[in-house]
Protein backbone atom coordinates (compact mmCIF):
# COMPACT_ATOMS: atom_id res chain seq x y z
CA UNK A 1 0.00 0.00 0.00
CA UNK A 2 3.02 1.96 0.11
CA UNK A 3 2.38 3.98 3.75
CA UNK A 4 3.41 3.92 6.87
CA UNK A 5 1.94 1.49 9.30
CA UNK A 6 2.16 1.96 13.32
CA UNK A 7 1.12 -0.47 15.44
CA UNK A 8 1.10 -0.16 19.40
CA UNK A 9 0.25 -2.90 21.92
CA UNK A 10 -0.37 -2.31 25.84
CA UNK A 11 0.45 -5.46 26.86
CA UNK A 12 3.06 -6.69 29.19
CA UNK A 13 3.65 -10.18 27.82
CA UNK A 14 3.86 -9.15 23.94
CA UNK A 15 6.88 -10.11 22.13
CA UNK A 16 8.47 -9.09 18.52
CA UNK A 17 7.03 -12.21 16.75
CA UNK A 18 3.52 -10.65 17.34
CA UNK A 19 4.26 -7.13 16.06
CA UNK A 20 5.78 -8.94 12.85
CA UNK A 21 3.04 -11.21 12.61
CA UNK A 22 0.53 -7.79 12.17
CA UNK A 23 3.48 -6.48 9.82
CA UNK A 24 3.98 -9.30 7.62
CA UNK A 25 0.35 -9.43 6.52
CA UNK A 26 0.80 -5.73 5.65
CA UNK A 27 3.49 -6.61 3.31
CA UNK A 28 1.57 -9.75 2.01
CA UNK A 29 -1.32 -7.55 1.35
CA UNK A 30 1.19 -4.54 -0.36
CA UNK A 31 2.53 -7.62 -2.40
CA UNK A 32 -0.83 -8.42 -3.76
CA UNK A 33 -2.68 -5.45 -4.16
CA UNK A 34 -0.14 -2.24 -4.78
CA UNK A 35 -1.04 -0.91 -8.09
CA UNK A 36 2.14 0.54 -7.77
CA UNK A 37 4.33 -2.70 -7.95
CA UNK A 38 4.07 -4.26 -11.71
CA UNK A 39 4.62 -7.77 -10.12
CA UNK A 40 1.43 -7.32 -7.97
CA UNK A 41 -2.25 -9.47 -8.36
CA UNK A 42 -3.94 -6.77 -9.49
CA UNK A 43 -1.04 -5.26 -11.52
CA UNK A 44 -1.56 -8.54 -13.49
CA UNK A 45 -5.35 -8.59 -13.83
CA UNK A 46 -5.00 -4.83 -15.03
CA UNK A 47 -2.96 -6.01 -17.69
CA UNK A 48 -5.20 -9.03 -18.60
CA UNK A 49 -2.63 -11.50 -17.58
CA UNK A 50 -5.02 -13.21 -14.83
CA UNK A 51 -8.47 -14.26 -15.27
CA UNK A 52 -11.35 -13.82 -12.79
CA UNK A 53 -11.39 -17.78 -12.19
CA UNK A 54 -8.00 -18.22 -11.04
CA UNK A 55 -8.24 -14.95 -8.58
CA UNK A 56 -6.84 -15.75 -5.65
CA UNK A 57 -9.00 -16.43 -2.30
CA UNK A 58 -7.95 -12.83 -0.82
CA UNK A 59 -8.25 -10.88 -4.03
CA UNK A 60 -12.20 -12.71 -4.85
CA UNK A 61 -13.54 -11.32 -1.77
CA UNK A 62 -12.09 -7.91 -2.27
CA UNK A 63 -13.40 -8.27 -5.61
CA UNK A 64 -17.04 -9.05 -3.74
CA UNK A 65 -16.46 -6.54 -0.99
CA UNK A 66 -15.95 -3.49 -3.79
CA UNK A 67 -19.44 -4.65 -5.31
CA UNK A 68 -21.34 -4.48 -2.56
CA UNK A 69 -19.94 -1.33 -1.67
CA UNK A 70 -20.38 0.12 -4.77
CA UNK A 71 -24.15 -0.77 -4.81
CA UNK A 72 -25.01 0.42 -1.28
CA UNK A 73 -23.18 3.99 -2.10
CA UNK A 74 -25.10 3.98 -5.23
CA UNK A 75 -21.48 4.14 -7.16
CA UNK A 76 -20.35 6.78 -5.30
CA UNK A 77 -17.66 3.81 -4.54
CA UNK A 78 -15.79 2.52 -7.58
CA UNK A 79 -12.63 0.62 -7.67
CA UNK A 80 -12.74 0.78 -11.82
CA UNK A 81 -10.43 4.41 -12.98
CA UNK A 82 -10.06 4.88 -16.08
CA UNK A 83 -10.45 0.81 -17.19
CA UNK A 84 -8.33 -0.74 -14.07
CA UNK A 85 -9.09 -1.87 -10.71
CA UNK A 86 -7.85 0.10 -7.99
CA UNK A 87 -9.23 -1.34 -4.95
CA UNK A 88 -6.92 0.93 -2.40
CA UNK A 89 -9.82 2.32 -0.93
CA UNK A 90 -10.76 -0.51 0.28
CA UNK A 91 -8.27 -2.57 0.79
CA UNK A 92 -6.94 -0.09 3.16
CA UNK A 93 -9.46 -0.49 5.82
CA UNK A 94 -10.22 -4.24 4.90
CA UNK A 95 -5.90 -4.69 5.81
CA UNK A 96 -6.30 -3.16 9.10
CA UNK A 97 -9.35 -5.12 9.91
CA UNK A 98 -7.62 -8.42 9.37
CA UNK A 99 -3.94 -7.26 10.95
CA UNK A 100 -6.72 -6.25 13.83
CA UNK A 101 -7.80 -9.85 14.15
CA UNK A 102 -4.45 -11.11 13.76
CA UNK A 103 -3.36 -9.49 16.86
CA UNK A 104 -6.61 -10.68 18.59
CA UNK A 105 -6.02 -14.30 18.11
CA UNK A 106 -2.75 -14.63 19.44
CA UNK A 107 -4.26 -12.93 22.86
CA UNK A 108 -3.93 -9.38 21.99
CA UNK A 109 -6.11 -7.01 24.07
CA UNK A 110 -5.52 -3.34 23.74
CA UNK A 111 -3.41 -2.03 20.82
CA UNK A 112 -4.66 -0.34 17.51
CA UNK A 113 -3.38 -0.41 14.41
CA UNK A 114 -2.82 2.29 11.72
CA UNK A 115 -2.31 2.68 8.35
CA UNK A 116 -2.50 5.67 6.28
CA UNK A 117 -4.24 7.83 8.71
CA UNK A 118 -6.96 5.13 9.34
CA UNK A 119 -7.17 3.48 12.50
CA UNK A 120 -8.87 0.23 14.56
CA UNK A 121 -8.63 0.49 18.21
CA UNK A 122 -8.74 -2.80 21.10
CA UNK A 123 -9.32 -2.13 24.43
CA UNK A 124 -7.66 0.60 26.01
CA UNK A 125 -4.99 2.80 26.01
CA UNK A 126 -1.25 2.42 28.01
CA UNK A 127 -3.12 5.08 30.71
CA UNK A 128 -6.28 2.04 31.36
CA UNK A 129 -8.58 4.74 29.28
CA UNK A 130 -10.17 4.83 26.13
CA UNK A 131 -7.98 4.95 22.88
CA UNK A 132 -7.55 9.56 22.59
CA UNK A 133 -7.63 10.18 19.25
CA UNK A 134 -6.64 13.43 17.18
CA UNK A 135 -8.01 14.08 13.49
CA UNK A 136 -5.27 16.28 11.77
CA UNK A 137 -6.46 19.58 10.53
CA UNK A 138 -6.53 19.29 6.64
CA UNK A 139 -5.17 22.62 6.29
CA UNK A 140 -1.95 21.96 8.05
CA UNK A 141 -0.06 18.28 9.31
CA UNK A 142 1.29 19.37 12.27
CA UNK A 143 -2.04 20.43 13.88
CA UNK A 144 -5.12 19.18 15.48
CA UNK A 145 -8.67 20.02 15.14
CA UNK A 146 -10.18 17.84 17.31
CA UNK A 147 -10.36 15.11 19.58
CA UNK A 148 -12.20 11.97 20.07
CA UNK A 149 -12.51 9.04 22.27
CA UNK A 150 -13.41 5.60 21.19
CA UNK A 151 -13.46 2.00 22.16
CA UNK A 152 -13.36 -0.86 20.01
CA UNK A 153 -14.12 1.03 16.57
CA UNK A 154 -13.00 2.03 13.66
CA UNK A 155 -11.96 5.68 12.62
CA UNK A 156 -10.73 6.41 8.61
CA UNK A 157 -10.56 9.87 7.23
CA UNK A 158 -10.61 10.78 3.73
CA UNK A 159 -9.06 13.66 2.66
CA UNK A 160 -7.27 15.89 -0.09
CA UNK A 161 -4.67 12.96 -0.50
CA UNK A 162 -2.02 13.86 -3.62
CA UNK A 163 -1.68 9.81 -4.86
CA UNK A 164 -5.30 8.50 -3.03
CA UNK A 165 -6.77 8.00 -6.43
CA UNK A 166 -9.68 6.26 -5.36
CA UNK A 167 -10.45 10.03 -3.99
CA UNK A 168 -12.34 10.96 -6.95
CA UNK A 169 -16.16 11.47 -7.95
CA UNK A 170 -16.63 8.48 -10.07
CA UNK A 171 -20.22 10.47 -10.98
CA UNK A 172 -18.69 13.39 -12.52
CA UNK A 173 -15.11 12.43 -14.11
CA UNK A 174 -14.01 15.48 -15.21
CA UNK A 175 -14.91 17.44 -12.34
CA UNK A 176 -13.10 17.55 -9.27
CA UNK A 177 -14.34 17.72 -5.91
CA UNK A 178 -13.05 21.05 -4.05
CA UNK A 179 -15.52 21.72 -1.71
CA UNK A 180 -15.04 18.92 1.33
CA UNK A 181 -11.50 18.46 2.33
CA UNK A 182 -11.68 15.49 5.13
CA UNK A 183 -14.24 13.39 5.91
CA UNK A 184 -13.83 11.80 9.15
CA UNK A 185 -15.94 8.26 9.93
CA UNK A 186 -16.48 6.17 13.02
CA UNK A 187 -18.05 2.79 12.31
CA UNK A 188 -18.21 -0.58 14.64
CA UNK A 189 -14.73 -1.49 12.87
CA UNK A 190 -12.09 -0.03 10.54
CA UNK A 191 -13.03 -1.99 7.18
CA UNK A 192 -16.74 -0.56 7.46
CA UNK A 193 -15.74 3.18 8.70
CA UNK A 194 -12.92 2.72 5.44
CA UNK A 195 -14.96 2.59 2.75
CA UNK A 196 -17.80 4.26 3.40
CA UNK A 197 -15.28 7.13 4.45
CA UNK A 198 -14.20 6.33 0.81
CA UNK A 199 -17.65 6.40 -0.86
CA UNK A 200 -18.58 9.28 1.42
CA UNK A 201 -15.78 12.08 0.25
CA UNK A 202 -16.73 11.52 -3.43
CA UNK A 203 -20.28 12.78 -2.36
CA UNK A 204 -18.65 16.15 -1.18
CA UNK A 205 -21.04 17.99 0.87
CA UNK A 206 -23.93 15.81 0.98
CA UNK A 207 -21.55 13.24 1.93
CA UNK A 208 -22.25 13.84 5.67
CA UNK A 209 -26.06 13.21 5.15
CA UNK A 210 -25.30 9.73 3.23
CA UNK A 211 -22.94 9.02 7.22
CA UNK A 212 -25.96 10.33 8.84
CA UNK A 213 -27.88 8.26 7.63
CA UNK A 214 -26.32 5.27 8.03
CA UNK A 215 -27.18 3.24 11.26
CA UNK A 216 -24.60 2.77 13.71
CA UNK A 217 -21.88 5.23 12.08
CA UNK A 218 -21.02 8.87 12.70
CA UNK A 219 -18.82 11.38 10.54
CA UNK A 220 -17.32 14.60 10.57
CA UNK A 221 -16.67 16.54 7.88
CA UNK A 222 -14.50 19.70 6.66
CA UNK A 223 -14.97 21.93 4.30
CA UNK A 224 -12.53 24.21 2.79
CA UNK A 225 -12.83 27.23 4.19
CA UNK A 226 -12.53 25.32 7.75
CA UNK A 227 -15.91 24.66 8.55
CA UNK A 228 -16.73 21.34 9.80
CA UNK A 229 -20.36 20.00 9.90
CA UNK A 230 -21.07 16.72 12.52
CA UNK A 231 -23.77 14.14 12.14
CA UNK A 232 -26.05 14.35 15.02
CA UNK A 233 -24.69 11.52 17.43
CA UNK A 234 -20.99 12.09 16.68
CA UNK A 235 -21.31 13.80 20.02
CA UNK A 236 -20.48 10.89 21.97
CA UNK A 237 -17.49 10.66 21.18
CA UNK A 238 -16.47 13.71 21.96
CA UNK A 239 -16.54 13.05 25.53
CA UNK A 240 -14.50 10.48 27.64
CA UNK A 241 -16.30 7.86 29.25
CA UNK A 242 -15.18 5.98 31.89
CA UNK A 243 -14.12 2.60 31.68
CA UNK B 1 5.60 2.45 20.57
CA UNK B 2 3.73 5.01 21.20
CA UNK B 3 2.75 7.98 18.52
CA UNK B 4 2.47 11.18 20.89
CA UNK B 5 0.75 14.17 18.76
CA UNK B 6 2.44 17.31 20.59
CA UNK B 7 0.64 20.40 19.18
CA UNK B 8 3.12 23.20 19.74
CA UNK B 9 1.74 26.31 21.23
CA UNK B 10 1.48 29.39 19.08
CA UNK B 11 2.58 32.41 19.98
CA UNK B 12 1.34 34.00 16.72
CA UNK B 13 -1.28 36.87 16.38
CA UNK B 14 -3.46 35.75 13.64
CA UNK B 15 -4.71 33.00 11.78
CA UNK B 16 -5.93 32.53 8.33
CA UNK B 17 -8.92 31.63 6.80
CA UNK B 18 -8.76 29.29 3.54
CA UNK B 19 -11.23 30.89 0.71
CA UNK B 20 -11.78 29.40 -2.39
CA UNK B 21 -14.18 29.89 -5.30
CA UNK B 22 -16.49 32.24 -4.87
CA UNK B 23 -16.06 32.72 -1.23
CA UNK B 24 -15.70 36.25 -0.60
CA UNK B 25 -15.53 36.54 3.55
CA UNK B 26 -15.02 39.56 5.06
CA UNK B 27 -15.88 41.19 8.32
CA UNK B 28 -17.86 44.14 9.25
CA UNK B 29 -16.80 46.38 11.83
CA UNK B 30 -13.29 44.63 12.57
CA UNK B 31 -11.47 46.76 10.32
CA UNK B 32 -13.25 49.95 10.14
CA UNK B 33 -10.50 51.60 7.79
CA UNK B 34 -9.79 48.17 5.11
CA UNK B 35 -9.86 49.22 1.89
CA UNK B 36 -11.42 46.41 -0.66
CA UNK B 37 -11.23 48.16 -3.47
CA UNK B 38 -7.43 47.91 -3.50
CA UNK B 39 -8.08 44.01 -3.77
CA UNK B 40 -8.88 43.96 -7.44
CA UNK B 41 -6.69 40.72 -8.65
CA UNK B 42 -8.95 38.48 -7.11
CA UNK B 43 -12.57 37.84 -6.84
CA UNK B 44 -11.98 36.31 -3.38
CA UNK B 45 -9.55 37.58 -0.01
CA UNK B 46 -8.66 36.41 2.99
CA UNK B 47 -9.15 38.74 6.05
CA UNK B 48 -7.31 38.09 9.25
CA UNK B 49 -8.27 39.28 12.32
CA UNK B 50 -5.24 40.76 14.64
CA UNK B 51 -6.63 39.37 18.02
CA UNK B 52 -6.98 35.74 16.91
CA UNK B 53 -10.38 35.97 16.48
CA UNK B 54 -12.53 36.01 12.80
CA UNK B 55 -15.83 36.62 12.09
CA UNK B 56 -16.96 35.64 8.81
CA UNK B 57 -19.70 37.06 6.68
CA UNK B 58 -20.88 35.69 3.26
CA UNK B 59 -21.91 38.61 1.73
CA UNK B 60 -24.69 36.49 -0.73
CA UNK B 61 -26.78 35.76 2.72
CA UNK B 62 -28.10 37.70 4.91
CA UNK B 63 -26.94 35.87 7.97
CA UNK B 64 -24.38 37.01 10.00
CA UNK B 65 -21.75 34.68 11.83
CA UNK B 66 -21.37 35.58 15.30
CA UNK B 67 -18.48 37.67 16.26
CA UNK B 68 -15.79 35.64 17.99
CA UNK B 69 -15.46 32.10 16.08
CA UNK B 70 -11.44 30.84 15.32
CA UNK B 71 -10.91 29.31 12.77
CA UNK B 72 -7.61 28.75 14.17
CA UNK B 73 -4.78 27.79 11.38
CA UNK B 74 -1.42 29.35 11.74
CA UNK B 75 1.14 29.83 9.01
CA UNK B 76 3.91 30.09 11.11
CA UNK B 77 4.67 33.65 10.76
CA UNK B 78 7.13 35.43 13.23
CA UNK B 79 5.17 38.47 14.97
CA UNK B 80 7.27 41.24 13.10
CA UNK B 81 9.44 39.70 11.31
CA UNK B 82 8.18 40.83 7.87
CA UNK B 83 8.97 43.80 5.44
CA UNK B 84 5.67 45.72 4.27
CA UNK B 85 4.39 44.86 0.67
CA UNK B 86 2.95 42.44 -1.39
CA UNK B 87 4.49 39.42 -2.54
CA UNK B 88 3.59 36.69 -4.94
CA UNK B 89 4.15 33.18 -4.33
CA UNK B 90 5.13 30.62 -6.60
CA UNK B 91 2.45 28.51 -8.35
CA UNK B 92 2.09 25.56 -6.72
CA UNK B 93 -0.06 22.45 -7.62
CA UNK B 94 -2.61 21.75 -5.29
CA UNK B 95 -3.19 18.31 -7.27
CA UNK B 96 -7.10 19.63 -8.54
CA UNK B 97 -4.60 22.91 -10.18
CA UNK B 98 -2.52 25.50 -9.96
CA UNK B 99 -2.54 27.80 -7.12
CA UNK B 100 -1.08 31.02 -6.60
CA UNK B 101 -1.38 33.56 -3.61
CA UNK B 102 -0.14 37.01 -3.00
CA UNK B 103 0.49 38.25 0.64
CA UNK B 104 0.27 41.36 1.65
CA UNK B 105 2.45 42.35 4.85
CA UNK B 106 1.49 45.46 6.21
CA UNK B 107 3.21 47.26 9.85
CA UNK B 108 5.41 43.76 9.57
CA UNK B 109 2.40 41.42 9.80
CA UNK B 110 0.26 39.35 7.36
CA UNK B 111 -2.57 41.49 6.90
CA UNK B 112 -4.46 39.66 3.66
CA UNK B 113 -3.58 36.56 1.24
CA UNK B 114 -5.19 37.05 -1.97
CA UNK B 115 -5.79 34.13 -4.47
CA UNK B 116 -4.42 34.46 -7.73
CA UNK B 117 -4.93 31.13 -9.21
CA UNK B 118 -6.76 28.50 -7.62
CA UNK B 119 -8.08 25.04 -8.47
CA UNK B 120 -11.51 25.26 -8.56
CA UNK B 121 -13.04 26.45 -11.52
CA UNK B 122 -16.57 27.28 -10.11
CA UNK B 123 -16.04 31.08 -8.97
CA UNK B 124 -19.55 32.02 -8.68
CA UNK B 125 -21.02 31.38 -5.16
CA UNK B 126 -21.14 28.42 -3.53
CA UNK B 127 -23.99 27.77 -0.71
CA UNK B 128 -22.75 27.79 2.44
CA UNK B 129 -22.61 23.81 3.83
CA UNK B 130 -25.15 24.78 6.20
CA UNK B 131 -28.07 25.46 3.56
CA UNK B 132 -27.05 22.02 2.38
CA UNK B 133 -27.51 20.37 6.24
CA UNK B 134 -29.34 22.79 7.92
CA UNK B 135 -29.70 20.50 10.48
CA UNK B 136 -26.72 18.71 11.19
CA UNK B 137 -24.29 21.04 13.57
CA UNK B 138 -22.12 22.93 12.23
CA UNK B 139 -18.54 24.59 13.40
CA UNK B 140 -15.15 26.28 12.60
CA UNK B 141 -12.59 23.91 13.42
CA UNK B 142 -10.29 25.06 15.75
CA UNK B 143 -6.49 23.78 16.63
CA UNK B 144 -6.53 21.54 19.67
CA UNK B 145 -3.71 21.65 21.96
CA UNK B 146 -3.47 17.90 24.13
CA UNK B 147 -1.50 15.32 23.12
CA UNK B 148 -3.52 12.27 21.87
CA UNK B 149 -2.70 8.74 21.10
CA UNK B 150 -2.84 8.67 17.77
CA UNK B 151 -3.60 10.87 14.73
CA UNK B 152 -6.48 10.16 11.76
CA UNK B 153 -6.36 11.91 8.83
CA UNK B 154 -4.79 12.38 5.11
CA UNK B 155 -0.85 13.61 4.97
CA UNK B 156 -0.98 15.48 2.18
CA UNK B 157 -3.60 17.88 1.95
CA UNK B 158 -3.58 22.10 0.54
CA UNK B 159 0.09 21.49 0.06
CA UNK B 160 -0.27 23.60 -2.70
CA UNK B 161 -1.55 26.73 -0.26
CA UNK B 162 1.28 25.85 2.09
CA UNK B 163 3.52 25.86 -0.70
CA UNK B 164 2.38 29.14 -2.66
CA UNK B 165 2.07 31.09 1.06
CA UNK B 166 5.34 29.97 1.94
CA UNK B 167 7.58 31.24 -0.90
CA UNK B 168 5.60 34.43 -0.93
CA UNK B 169 6.50 34.62 2.77
CA UNK B 170 10.02 33.84 1.92
CA UNK B 171 10.48 36.86 -0.01
CA UNK B 172 8.93 39.24 2.66
CA UNK B 173 11.13 37.83 5.34
CA UNK B 174 13.42 40.62 7.21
Amino acid sequence: MGMPVTIEINTPSTTREIFNSAFNYFKYVDEKFSTYKTTSEISLINRGEIIEKDYSKDMKEVMALSEDTKRQTNGYFDIVQNGKYDPSGLVKGWAIYNAANILREKGVVNFYVEAGGDIQVSGHNQNERDWKIGIRSPFDNDKIVKIVYIQDLGIATSGTYLRGRHIYNPKEKIKSITDIVSLTVIGPNIYEADRFATAAFAMGKTGIVFIENLKGFEGYMIDMVGMAVETSGFKKYTKETHA
Amino acid sequence: MAMRQSVKKFILSFSVILAFGGYALYQKGWFGNHDTSSQVAAPTSLEINQSNNISATNPSSNAVDSGKTSVGHNVGAAIGGYKDGAYIGRVADAYYGNLQVKAVIQKGKLIDVLFLQYPNDRRTSIEINTKATPYLKAEAIQIQNSEVDIVSGATQSTEGFRDSLKSALDQARI
